[in-house]
């Protein structure tokens, strides 16, 4: 037995970001059993070792390790930055949320960092199995964050019901890549890739049946409709940061890793009805999710609903997978978690008992008491909405107009109409923000030094890209070319 | 070819009747007389002295968890131990040697968390 060609050259550096955030982790749940009494101490250690991870992207080795399972690329490094980022913000709002909320902090933290380091398995695998690994890496961290109010019952439902419906999506997948195998005799991308590649290979109903169920599985795991109904319940019982973190981060995770695998089908998706139902599925979460959220009063399932819209979103751009798609994807998932999690996190900071709803009454007025928290809860919704000058203009622009020049009019006119609905509900926030009366006993903001930081991080963030993204879509765009140019 | 199966299906026929037969003659001839100590569980045993049904303590579940854990760590070892030997010539066995300190190290982890955040202990 010969198991030297397992490690590659530099194999301790294309797994260094991975290793920060393993070892952190283990740091931190270390600290918190062994010094309890400085578990405050916990969210800024966790935010320095996110840190610490996005400096290490600089002694990124690049290419293919572990015998061809994982690739490490630019656009891993550009995914890479999105989870940190992601982590970073849910750890500053979960720092003062979690003191509030009298929860102890050093295995959240933790268990944030390892789900991050199942993410960046799924952006970086180049094997369906791993990607599955990575995944389930992340879906067990989910489960425990999601009930980590466990005195409530809300959390509770969360949780038991992400991890029923998970434990089915993930066997969904399972059984899909059981079948790709049976087919394609492997389970390596690249050599499914070639596989494809091959002009005479039929396409045999047994693959058709093999990717309905991968996109039933991912699909469910993005939240696209049909597979949406599980997010609105999860987002209103999860503690608020988490739920921000949830409907960012995973996306982007299953997202790259379904370019992957759309890019290796590429030669035979013209002569399949395969992208007609990724195409549906994108129709159905852009109509479903923007009209369910026009009648939700619940802060947080309506910015569940808006994720499913803004998914359906994402998912024009799978239709074609080229350059542009690819770039315009990371972009859209970048300025998703600045946006959303900015949004979320001033729902964090509503003071009540976290078993009710946060409804639009809660906020009313929040204009003329707290102007900076309203300022950000504004500009997401703004920016969330793609109106200029925020990022979420720009990436939509992006994504709407890859679609139209892969030829997919009809769908990005559907994108279109529908977003210019959402508006409604986008801007009936901001009403309330400035336009309504505060009531008596009204509900408190109560946001800390940190959580008010992630705030500003989020607002320059969306102003930043929203004026100047040039910079970051040649960026993205040259990243997509070497991962497309395979 | 299929007329071989034949006299399968034939005893599976028979097997079915006699069933019906006896469990319908059962039923027609018999006397049937009900009472409360034939409905319950265990009729000629001991009488239940409680419900099945009870809140157990977590810390049962919390020992069987932890013991599952470190039981399947030595379930892995076992191969590992088994192959290390054949396997360890050039860089393999620095390799095969690498991967098990790794695992063993998160168990370690593992274990002195559970043992500071007092899992152990039986209060």
């Amino acid at each position: 037995m010969n198991l030297t060609p397992l490690l590659e050259a530099h194999w301790i550096n294309a797994i260094l970001p991975e290793l920060v955030l393993c070892i952190g982790g283990m740091f931190l749940i270390l600290f918190d059993a062994f010094a309890p009494k400085a578990r405050s101490l916990t969210g800024p250690i966790a935010v320095v070792i996110f840190i610490l991870c996005a400096w290490s992207q600089r002694f990124v080795a690049v290419g293919t390790f572990f015998g061809g399972t994982y690739e490490v690329g630019g656009i891993t490094r550009v995914f890479d930055i999105t989870f940190v980022l992601a982590g970073i913000l849910c750890t500053l709002l979960s720092a003062d949320y979690l003191e509030r909320e009298g929860i102890t902090g050093g295995e959240f933290y933790a268990l944030l960092m390892w789900g991050t380091v199942g993410m960046m398995m799924m952006a970086k695998g180049l094997d369906l199995l791993i990607i599955i690994l990575g995944l389930e890496l992340l879906s067990i961290c989910i489960f425990v964050l999601l009930g980590f109010q466990r005195r409530l019952p809300v959390s509770n439902e969360a949780s038991l019901k992400y991890f029923l419906m998970g434990a089915f999506a993930t066997g969904f997948i399972l059984y899909g890549t059981a079948l790709f195998y049976g087919a394609t005799e492997s389970t390596n991308i690249n050599v499914m890739a070639r596989w494809f590649a091959n002009p005479d290979v039929t396409i045999t109903p047994l693959l058709t049946v093999a990717f309905v169920l991968l996109m039933a599985g991912f699909g469910f795991k993005l939240a696209l409709a049909p597979f949406h109904p599980w997010a609105p319940d999860v987002y209103q019982g999860a503690p608020t940061p988490v739920a921000g973190w949830l409907s960012v981060a995973p996306k982007a995770a299953t997202l790259i890793a379904l370019i992957r695998i759309f890019h290796a089908m590429g030669p035979v998706l013209p002569q399949t009805k395969w992208m007609t139902i990724v195409a549906w599925l994108a129709v159905l979460s852009m109509i479903i999710g923007n009209s369910v959220a026009i009648a939700q009063r619940d802060l947080k399932r309506m910015l569940a609903y808006s994720g499913i819209a803004q998914v359906g979103y994402m998912t024009i751009a799978m239709l074609t997978i080229n350059e542009d798609a690819v770039a315009s994807i990371a972009i859209y998932t970048i300025v998703y978690a600045l946006m959303n999690l900015g949004a979320f996190g001033v729902i964090s900071m509503l003071a009540k008992n976290q078993n009710d709803p946060q409804t639009l009454d809660d906020i009313a007025g929040l204009g003329w008491r707290r102007p900076f928290h309203a300022l950000a809860l504004a500009v997401c919704m703004f920016s969330l909405s793609g109106l200029p000058p925020t990022g979420g203009f720009v990436s939509k622009f992006y994504i709407f107009r890859t679609a139209v020049q892969s030829g997919h009019t009809g769908i990005a006119l559907i994108g279109i109409i529908t977003s210019i609905a959402s508006v409604y509900y986008y801007l009936r926030v901001v009403y309330y923000l400035y336009m309504k009366e505060s009531a008596e006993g009204q509900t408190r903001i109560d946001g800390g030094i940190f959580a008010t930081g992630a705030l500003a991080i989020s607002i320059i963030g969306i102003f930043l890209i929203g004026i100047w993204p040039t910079p970051l879509f040649h960026a993205a765009s040259y990243a997509a070319h070497l991962l497309l140019a395979r | 070819m299929t007329h071989t199966f034949i006299p399968v299906l034939i005893m599976l026929i028979v097997a079915l009747g006699v069933g019906v037969v006896i469990l319908s003659l059962n039923r027609v001839v018999g006397r049937h007389q009900r009472n409360p100590s034939k409905a319950a569980p265990y009729e000629s045993g001991v009488p239940l002295l409680d419900t099945n049904r009870k809140r157990v303590n977590v810390r049962f579940y919390q020992i069987a968890m932890l013991f599952i854990l470190f039981d399947i760590e030595a379930a892995f070892l076992y191969p590992w131990a088994v192959i290390y030997r054949d396997a360890s010539h050039g860089n393999a066995g620095m390799f095969l040697f690498g991967e098990m300190l790794v695992f063993i190290l998160l168990l370690g982890v593992g274990y002195v968390y559970v043992w500071k955040k007092k899992a152990f202990d039986w209060k």
